[in-house]
C-alpha cells in the first residue's frame, strides 16, 4: 500500500501553489468559520460575521493583488490540470469579490429592517462567491459545473431569504426549477463534448477535425449555450429574471445581476472562446442572434415597467446582450472589453441598487417610480448619485458605462467584419432607447413633486462605503481608465 | 505640440467645478453667496478668455496646446488647443456664459441646484470648443447635455418635461451616430504614407493625414458614410431643416438664461463641429454633399422665415428666426473654397453669422425675457404701444431687432453680406432665394415691433416697468460687440482669416488628391 | 452493437425503464408515481450493470434508491395533503412542452445516427490502469478529478446551510 501510494506521487504531480490558491482558501475558510461562528453570537455582537465577511473580501483582493505584482505574467495549472490561475482569471474574480464585498456592505442594514436573519446570510454569499472564483478558474468542465451549481445553490436560497414575502419564495422557486434545468442542459452538453472528445478538459483545445465534424461536439456545443444563456439572462433564456430579481430583497438582486452574471460570462468566454475555439464560425453566428435578441427585448421591455427594481431586471438583460458582443467578436481584445465591462456594470448597477435599497428602508417605501419623488429635492446629493449611476448605465460619458461600451465596440469594430459592425450599430441605437427609462428615473426624482408626505432617507455606514466605492469606481473607470490599465492589458488566450 | 505651458486653457474649462463645490455646500437659502460664487466662478473664465484672446497670434495655428497622453492603450489624449475658429467661440461662450448668470439672479427656486448645472454646461461648452481630440470633443460634447436636460426639465415652461427630454434624445441620437463615426475614424484611417492604420483620434493629425492623401485616407465611400454620421450629429445641433423640431420646443419651455445658451452657444456646435471635424478631415466628403448641404440651408432660411411670421409668440417667433439664421451658416459654409484657396468669403461669413447670432439672438432672448418677467405673457397681440411706457426697453428690443434683420453698420449685416458674396458666386439661384429670407426677416421683426411697441397703447400694461439696471448691464456688452462688428469687422476677421485660409487650403489639396486618384 | 443475451436483456430493461418513467409522469396518484420512480431508478442501475459499471450501479441503488426516493415517499406520506389525492400532473402548457421534447428527442436520435457513421463516439478505452473498475474510478477521483471530488463537498454543505435557511422556524 505504501510503495503504491508513494508511486503514484512519483509519477504524477497536482502542482499546488498555495499562494496563487489564497484567494479561494481565504474565502472558502472565512465561510465556513461565519457558519460555525453564528451560533455562538448573541445580540450585538452578531455583527462580528458581518465584518469579518467584508475584512476577508479585503483580504482575498489584497491577496490578489499581491499574487498579481509578484507573478506579472502567471499562468499556472494545477491540481492536473484542473484549475487554472492566469492574469485573466484573477481580475475576473477581482470583479466578483468587489461585487461581493459592496453587496455585504449594502446588506447590514436592509437585513435588520427586513427582519431577516443574517447569520447565514454572509456565508452564504461568501460560499456564492467561491462557487464564482471556480468557474473563473476552471480548467475542466467539471470544476465550472461544480462552480456553477455552489453559486447557484446559494442563489435560490438567498432569493427566498425573505421567506414571509410571497414574491421572494415565487422567485426562489422559480430560480431553483429553471436554474435547475439549465444545469441540467448544461451537464448534458457537457457530457456530449465528453462523448466527442474524450476529455472534459478545458485547457485541451480540441483540435482534431475528425471530432470538429462530430455532431455531438456541435450538440454539446449547443447545451452548454442553452445551460449559460440561462446563467447570463440572455433571451430566449431571460424568462427568469424579471420575476427573480423582483421578487428577491434587493440586496441579493444586486448580488445577482454583478458577480454571478460576471462569473457566467467568464464560464461563457473560458468555454467557447477556449474550448471550443475551432468552432469559431457556427458559435459566432448563434451568438450573433443571441447578442441582437438580448439587448433589444430587454430594452424594449425596460421601457415599460412602472417599477424601478423591474426596470433595472430588465435593463440588466440588456447589458448581458452587449457583453455577448464582445464574445461575438471572438478576439483577444474583446475578451478584455467585456471583462471591462463586467467590472463597470458590477460598480455602477450595485451603485443604482444601493440608492434604491435607501429608497426601501423607509416606511411603507416600495420601488415603483413614484417612491422616487421629488427625492433629488430632498437630497441633492443622493439625486446626483443616482443620476450618475443612470446615465452611466445609459452608457453616457464621461462614466464607466460609456468606456465599457466604448471598448466592447471598439474591440467589435476592429475585427472589420460587416456583421459584427450591425451588430454594433443596433447595440448603439439600443442604447439610445435605454437612455430614455433610465432617464426617466431622473425626472422622477427631480422633476415631479412627491405623492404624499415625504419620508425620510436612513444614511448608514455601510450604505456610504458602498456609495463611495461604486461612485468612486463609475467615475475613475470613465474617466481615467488608465489606472486600470492592467485591466487592458490582460486577455484570455 | 512639443510646448506645455502653464495650463490656461484647462484651468479656465474647469475653474466653474470649483464654484461648483463651493456651491454644493452652500445652503439654498444662502442666495446672495450663490450667485456671487456663481458669477465669480463664470467670471474668472472670462477674464482668462479675453486674457487668451488678447496673446492670440491669428498666424500661429494652434494656441494654448496642452497635450497629455490619457488613455495611452487606446491613443487617447488629453489635448487642448485653440486657433482663430474657437478662439472667438470660446470668447462667446464664456461672455454668454457670464451675461446668462447674471440674467439668471431672478430664479428663487431651486437656486443652488440651478447654478450648479449652469456652471457644468459651462464646463462642457468650453470643452467642446477647445478640445482637439476627438474623443475628448465627444465626452464634452455629452456632459454638456446632462444639465442642459436638467436646466430645462426643472426650471422650464408648462411642457419642460417633454420639452427636456425632447432635446435629449434627439441630440443623443445625433451624437450616437458621432460615435459610430469615430469608431470607424479609428479603426479605417490610414496614414497615406505608409498604408498602415494610425489609429489616432487627435484631429490636428487626422487634418493633416487627409491633406497629404486623402484618397487612402479613408476610402471613398466609407468617406461619404462617416461624413454622413457626423453631419446626422451636427445638423441636430445647428438645427438643420427637417432636424430642428426639438428647437422650438426647447427654447419656448427653457427658463431665458438657457434660450440665450441654446441659442447663443450650443446651435453653434453643430457648425463649429463641420468646421472643425468634417470639413479639414472629411474634405472629399464635404465637396461631395456641399450642394446638399447648401440646399438644406437655404430650405432652413426660407422655413425659418416663413415659420416665424406666423408666430403670435414673441419667444417662439425668436426660436424659429435661429432656425432661419443658421440657415445662412450652412449657405455660407457650403461654398467652402470652391473657388481657389484664398476665396474664403463664404466660409469667413459663416463664422461672423455665428458670433453675431450669437450675440444678436441672446440679446433678443434676454430681452423677451424681461418683458415675460414682468407681463407673465409672451404673446404679441396681448400688447401694444409699450415704446411710451417703456422707451429704453423698446429702443434695445428695436436694435436687437435691427441688428438680426441685417441692418447695414451692426453685424448681422457684414455676415450676412459675406455669406451672400460668397454664396452668389456658386450658387446664382439658392442665393437668390436665399435673398428672400432678409426680405422675410424684416417682414416679421417689423410686424413684431409694430404691434408691441407702436400703436394704441393698450392700458392693461400700465403698471409695467422699465428695463432694469441689472438687466440693461446683461445686453449691454452685446449691444457694443454688435455695432463693434458692424462698424469694424476686421475686430474680428483679423482672428480667423488665417485660420481659414489654413482650412481651405487643406480642403482643396484633400480633394484634389482624392480627385486625382479615381481620375 | 449488442448481441445475445445482452441485446435482450438490454430491450427488456429499457422497455421497463421508460415505461416506467411515463407512469411517474402521468400517474394521478402522487404516492404510486413515487414508486415507479424506484422502478425506473433500479432500471438504470440495470443498465450500468449491463455496461459492466458495477461500482455506479451499486452507488445508484444506495444513493437514488435507497437515500432519495425513500425520502420522496416520506415526504409524500408525511405530506396529508397529497397521499390520497389524485392530482393532475400536466397544465394547459402540455403540448408545446411535449412538441419541444420530440424535437429535442429528434435532433439527439439525429446526432446519434449521424455519429454513427463515423465510428460511434470517438473515446479510446483507458488501458493504462489495470484492475478492477472501482479502483480506476477511486485513482480517477484521487488524482485527476482530486479537485472537483473536494469541492463536491462545499457545495453539500452549502446546500445543506440553504435547506437550513429554508427550513427552520422564525425565531
Amino acid at each position: 500500500m505504501q510503495e503504491s501510494v508513494k508511486t503514484i506521487l512519483e509519477n504524477f504531480s497536482l502542482n499546488i501553489d498555495l499562494v496563487t490558491l489564497m484567494p479561494e482558501i481565504i474565502i472558502c475558510g472565512m465561510a465556513l468559520l461565519t457558519m460555525i461562528l453564528e451560533p455562538f453570537l448573541k445580540g450585538d455582537s452578531r455583527k462580528v460575521v458581518m465584518h469579518l465577511t467584508w475584512l476577508s473580501i479585503v483580504a482575498a483582493l489584497i491577496s490578489i493583488y499581491s499574487i498579481w505584482t509578484s507573478q506579472p505574467n502567471l499562468q499556472s495549472l494545477q491540481f492536473a490540470d484542473a484549475y487554472r490561475i492566469d492574469s485573466y482569471s484573477l481580475l475576473f474574480k477581482a470583479v466578483f469579490l468587489i461585487g461581493s464585498l459592496l453587496t455585504v456592505f449594502i446588506s447590514s442594514n436592509f437585513l435588520k429592517f427586513k427582519n431577516v436573519p443574517d447569520g447565514e446570510f454572509y456565508s452564504l454569499i461568501l460560499f456564492a462567491t467561491f462557487g464564482m472564483m471556480n468557474m473563473a478558474s476552471a480548467g475542466d468542465l467539471i470544476v465550472l459545473f461544480i462552480g456553477l451549481e455552489i453559486m447557484s445553490l446559494c442563489l435560490y436560497v438567498l432569493a427566498g431569504i425573505l421567506r414571509r414575502s410571497v414574491y421572494a419564495n415565487e422567485a426562489s422557486l422559480k430560480y431553483f426549477l429553471m436554474g435547475a434545468f439549465a444545469s441540467g442542459f448544461l451537464m448534458f452538453g457537457i457530457a456530449f463534448i465528453y462523448g466527442a472528445t474524450g476529455t472534459t478538459s478545458i485547457v485541451d483545445v480540441i483540435q482534431s477535425s475528425e471530432i470538429l465534424s462530430n455532431t455531438y461536439l456541435i450538440i454539446g456545443a449547443a447545451m452548454v449555450m442553452i445551460g449559460l444563456g440561462f446563467k447570463v439572462g440572455a433571451v430566449p433564456f431571460h424568462m427568469w429574471i424579471p420575476d427573480v430579481y423582483t421578487g428577491s430583497i434587493t440586496n441579493v438582486t444586486a448580488f445577482m445581476s454583478a458577480g454571478p452574471k460576471a462569473a457566467a460570462f467568464a464560464a461563457f468566454f473560458q468555454v467557447f472562446i477556449v474550448a471550443l475555439r475551432p468552432l469559431q464560425s457556427e458559435i459566432e453566428v448563434v451568438l450573433w442572434i443571441l447578442s441582437a435578441l438580448t439587448m433589444t427585448l430587454g430594452n424594449i421591455l425596460a421601457i415599460t415597467q412602472n417599477d424601478v427594481k423591474r426596470m433595472l431586471a430588465y435593463s440588466s438583460i440588456s447589458h448581458a446582450g452587449y457583453v455577448l458582443i464582445a464574445l461575438v467578436a471572438f478576439t483577444p481584445a474583446a475578451t478584455t472589453a467585456g471583462l471591462y465591462y463586467l467590472l463597470c456594470y458590477t460598480v455602477m448597477n450595485i451603485g443604482a441598487f444601493t440608492v434604491l435599497i435607501m429608497v426601501e428602508a423607509r416606511e411603507n417605501s416600495d420601488t415603483n417610480f413614484s417612491s422616487f419623488a421629488g427625492m433629488g429635492r430632498r437630497y441633492p446629493f443622493l439625486g446626483i448619485l443616482l443620476t450618475i449611476f443612470m446615465i452611466s448605465l445609459a452608457g453616457f460619458p464621461p462614466t464607466a458605462g460609456f468606456m465599457g461600451k466604448f471598448l466592447v465596440f471598439k474591440s467589435a469594430i476592429d475585427t472589420g467584419s460587416t456583421s459584427l459592425i450591425v451588430l454594433v450599430v443596433l447595440a448603439v441605437v439600443n442604447s439610445l432607447v435605454s437612455v430614455y427609462y433610465y432617464l426617466r428615473v431622473v425626472v422622477v426624482m427631480f422633476m415631479v413633486e412627491p405623492e404624499l408626505e415625504y419620508r425620510p432617507i436612513n444614511f448608514a455606514t455601510g450604505i456610504i462605503a458602498a456609495l463611495v466605492i461604486s461612485m468612486g469606481g463609475t467615475l475613475l473607470l470613465g474617466i481615467y481608465p488608465q489606472i486600470f490599465a492592467f485591466f487592458l492589458n490582460t486577455a484570455l488566450i | 505640440m512639443e510646448s506645455f505651458s502653464f495650463p490656461i486653457l484647462t484651468l479656465m474649462i474647469f475653474i466653474p467645478i470649483i464654484g461648483m463645490l463651493i456651491l454644493a455646500f452652500l445652503k439654498q437659502s444662502q442666495l446672495q453667496a450663490i450667485r456671487t460664487v456663481s458669477a465669480v466662478f463664470s467670471g474668472i473664465p472670462l477674464v482668462l478668455a479675453v486674457v487668451l484672446l488678447a496673446n492670440y497670434d491669428p498666424g500661429g495655428g494652434f494656441q494654448y496646446i496642452e497635450k497629455v497622453s490619457w488613455i495611452p492603450s487606446l491613443n487617447i489624449h488629453y489635448f487642448l488647443g485653440a486657433d482663430g475658429i474657437s478662439m472667438p467661440m470660446l470668447v462667446l461662450t464664456a461672455l454668454l456664459s457670464f451675461i446668462s448668470i447674471i440674467a439668471s439672479f431672478g430664479i428663487v427656486h431651486r437656486a443652488k441646484e440651478y447654478f450648479i448645472f449652469f456652471l457644468l454646461l459651462q464646463v462642457g461648452m468650453m470643452g467642446v470648443f477647445a478640445a482637439l481630440d476627438f474623443f475628448l470633443f465627444y465626452i464634452f460634447w455629452e456632459i454638456m447635455l446632462v444639465p442642459m436636460y436638467f436646466l430645462i426639465g426643472i426650471w422650464g415652461g408648462p411642457r419642460k418635461i417633454y420639452a427636456a427630454i425632447k432635446f435629449f434624445l434627439y441630440t443623443l441620437f445625433g451624437s450616437i451616430f458621432m460615435l459610430v463615426g469615430i469608431l470607424v475614424l479609428y479603426f479605417f484611417a490610414v496614414d497615406p504614407s505608409t498604408g498602415a492604420n494610425i489609429y489616432t483620434l487627435d484631429l490636428t493629425i487626422l487634418a493633416q493625414m487627409a491633406q497629404n492623401g486623402d484618397g487612402l485616407f479613408l476610402r471613398e465611400g466609407l468617406q461619404l458614410m462617416v461624413w454622413m454620421f457626423f453631419f446626422i450629429a451636427f445638423a441636430i445641433k445647428v438645427p438643420v431643416w427637417p432636424f430642428h423640431t426639438w428647437l422650438p420646443d426647447a427654447h419656448v419651455e427653457a427658463p431665458t438664461a438657457v434660450s440665450v445658451i441654446l441659442a447663443g452657444v450650443l446651435l453653434k456646435m453643430g457648425t463649429y463641429g463641420l468646421l472643425r471635424i468634417s470639413f479639414p478631415i472629411l474634405p472629399y466628403g464635404t465637396d461631395y454633399f456641399s450642394n446638399f448641404m447648401a440646399v438644406l440651408g437655404v430650405i432652413g432660411i426660407i422655413y425659418g422665415a416663413l415659420v416665424s411670421m406666423a408666430q403670435k409668440d414673441l419667444k417662439k417667433l425668436v426660436a424659429y428666426s435661429s432656425v432661419s439664421h443658421m440657415g445662412y451658416c450652412l449657405l455660407g459654409m457650403s461654398v467652402f473654397s470652391h473657388f481657389g484657396k484664398e476665396f474664403i468669403v463664404g466660409i469667413s461669413g459663416c463664422m461672423f453669422q455665428m458670433i453675431s447670432h450669437g450675440l444678436i439672438t441672446g440679446a433678443l432672448f434676454l430681452l423677451v425675457g424681461v418683458i415675460y418677467d414682468r407681463a407673465h405673457t409672451r404673446e404679441i397681440a396681448a400688447f401694444g404701444g409699450l415704446w411710451t411706457k417703456v422707451p429704453v426697453y423698446g429702443s434695445l428690443m428695436t436694435f436687437f431687432c435691427m441688428a438680426s434683420l441685417g441692418l447695414p453698420g451692426l453685424s448681422g449685416f457684414i455676415s450676412e453680406f459675406l455669406i451672400f458674396v460668397g454664396g452668389f458666386a456658386r450658387y446664382k439661384i439658392l442665393t437668390g432665394i436665399a435673398v428672400l429670407g432678409v426680405v422675410l426677416t424684416a417682414g416679421y421683426f417689423l410686424r413684431m415691433i409694430q404691434k408691441v411697441f407702436l400703436g394704441q397703447f393698450n392700458i392693461k400694461w400700465s403698471d409695467l416697468t422699465e428695463i432694469n439696471f441689472r438687466e440693461i448691464f446683461t445686453v449691454t456688452p452685446l449691444a457694443i460687440l454688435t455695432l463693434l462688428i458692424g462698424i469694424y469687422p476686421r475686430a474680428l476677421s483679423y482672428m480667423m482669416d488665417d485660420t481659414l485660409i489654413d482650412l481651405s487650403n487643406r480642403i482643396i489639396d484633400g480633394v484634389n488628391i482624392v480627385k486625382g486618384i479615381i481620375g | 452493437m449488442l448481441e445475445g443475451s445482452t441485446a435482450i436483456a438490454f430491450y427488456i430493461i429499457s422497455f421497463v425503464m421508460i415505461l416506467s418513467a411515463i407512469a411517474v409522469v402521468t400517474l394521478k396518484n402522487i404516492f404510486h408515481a413515487a414508486l415507479f420512480l424506484v422502478l425506473t431508478l433500479f432500471a438504470v442501475a440495470a443498465l450500468y450493470i449491463l455496461l459492466s459499471a458495477e461500482f455506479l450501479a451499486a452507488v445508484q441503488v444506495l444513493i437514488y434508491v435507497g437515500a432519495i426516493s425513500i425520502l420522496m415517499i416520506f415526504a409524500v406520506m408525511l405530506t396529508a395533503q397529497l397521499t390520497n389525492y389524485n392530482i393532475k400532473q400536466t397544465n394547459e402548457q402540455s403540448l408545446p412542452a411535449l412538441l419541444i421534447s420530440v424535437c429535442f428527442i429528434g435532433i439527439t436520435i439525429f446526432a446519434i445516427a449521424t455519429n454513427n457513421k463515423l465510428g460511434g463516439f470517438p473515446i479510446k478505452e483507458n488501458t493504462e490502469i489495470a484492475g478492477s473498475n472501482t479502483a480506476n474510478l477511486g485513482q480517477l477521483l484521487m488524482r485527476d478529478f482530486i479537485l472537483p471530488f473536494e469541492v463536491v463537498s462545499v457545495l453539500l454543505l452549502a446546500a445543506l446551510i440553504g435547506a437550513i435557511v429554508i427550513a427552520k422556524r422564525d425565531n
